[in-house]
């Protein structure tokens, strides 16, 4: 647990940028100035069935290429604490590394505060996935995201289709049994405080609401419902939140009885 | 064979989506180039900005109307959606530089000093 422990500290540590009503579990269609580059971490911790537990930190940087051109590149670490033969024993392992590069086609800036956003992305899985944490293969996606804002309300929906080449053995995440997976997310945030903006930086509040779905077409599904607090600072941002499974079929990978995530992100 | 067709697929569609994508892009660059390239007066000046909808944005334009020459300071309302800038110096920027800035932020310059007389456009 003291490893455990430290993994999510660490997780707390490190820098990452924050991004507008951009709900935590989900892309956006946001993106970075060219030139800027943003490194970004995640931290979170899956309760399974069977009192199993994995804990996962994702190390994201992402880097603006031109005024409507990103890259990032993505690497999840993991601790499993799983039932044999899946790493059991507080066993840290890598993910798939995955690195895209994401194209704005849309920006309308509608007034002071309210815009739509759309953007269009592609990259690969890298099989960098060590034994027990993911298949180890190269999986190239593509996928698109909108993020509309008006006034309190923001709203996120993103796709992503990921062909998946390779499988496991001991299927830890959907499409580990080498079905190609449809992502579908929709997000809600909701500023709570303050109510209007004024002339002073002041930190907004926002309640987050997610649906983060997977699918195959062998029908494999998992639905989460992921509620959430955002704090958004000019510097500094918090978030905290949970994920519930609204829907779980498939394979013989664990399934999720809870997630629970946190991070801290600072802006420079 | 059913991966190639889709990657297939999917590259005709980014490459039907390329033209509307630069067309659509287009539209900043084309606000930005319809400013002046005359260096502005040292002083105060008022930016009408459009798409700062978070704190967060505050930061990113703050930084992109910071790193030109010439801009002294750059306090945000997020209220009005308005930047005032302070210049000075001979290297002050111009119009324009200031429209690209504000778009290499993510976000749209609408008007300079519209409440002036000669405010741009």
């Amino acid at each position: 647990m003291i490893r455990a422990a430290l993994f999510a500290t660490a997780a707390l540590a490190l820098p990452t940028h924050a991004a507008a009503q951009e709900t935590p579990n989900m892309p956006a269609a946001t993106s970075p100035s060219p030139g800027v580059w943003i490194p970004r971490m995640q931290a979170r911790a899956y309760l399974l069935e069977n009192d199993q537990t994995l804990l996962e930190q994702d190390l994201r940087i992402e880097h603006g290429l031109a005024r409507d051109l990103s890259m990032w590149a993505e690497l999840p670490l993991y601790e499993g604490f799983l039932d044999a033969p899946r790493p059991s024993d507080g066993e840290f392992g890598l993910g798939a590394l995955e690195a895209g590069i994401e194209l704005r086609v849309l920006q309308h800036d509608l007034d002071a505060i309210d815009t739509v956003r759309g953007a269009v992305f592609a990259g690969a899985a890298l099989p960098t996935a060590t034994d027990g944490f993911g298949r180890q293969s190269l999986d190239p996606f593509v996928g698109a995201a909108i993020t509309a804002i008006f006034g309190r309300h923001g709203v996120n929906a993103a796709a992503r289709y990921t062909f998946v080449t390779g499988d496991t053995d001991l299927p830890l995440f959907i499409g580990d049994d080498g079905e190609d997976v449809i992502g579908a997310d929709l997000g809600y945030a909701f500023r709570l405080a303050p109510a209007a903006y004024g002339e002073e930086r002041v930190a907004a509040w926002y309640l987050t609401l997610e649906l983060n779905g997977a699918f195959t077409a062998e029908g494999d599904r998992e639905v989460l419902f992921a509620p959430g607090l955002l704090v958004e600072a000019p510097t500094y941002a918090v978030e905290l939140g949970v994920q519930l499974p609204i829907a779980q079929e498939g394979s013989d990978r664990p399934e999720i009885d809870l997630g629970i995530f946190a991070g801290l992100r600072l802006l420079y | 064979m059913r991966h190639p067709i889709l990657i297939g697929a999917c590259l005709c569609a980014a490459h039907l989506l390329a033209p509307s994508c630069t067309s659509t892009a287009s539209t900043p660059t084309a606000v930005t180039m319809s400013y002046s390239a005359e260096p502005l007066a040292a002083g105060e000046h008022e930016l009408e900005v459009h798409g700062m909808s978070c704190p967060k944005c505050v930061s990113n334009v703050d930084l992109q109307l910071k790193r030109l020459p010439g801009v002294d300071a750059a306090v945000v309302d997020m209220k009005r959606g308005v930047v005032t800038i302070t210049l000075s110096g001979n290297a002050r920027p111009s119009a324009r530089d200031l429209a690209t800035a504000v778009s290499d932020a993510g976000f749209t310059l609408r008007a300079i000093d519209r409440g002036a007389q000669g405010g741009t456009p």
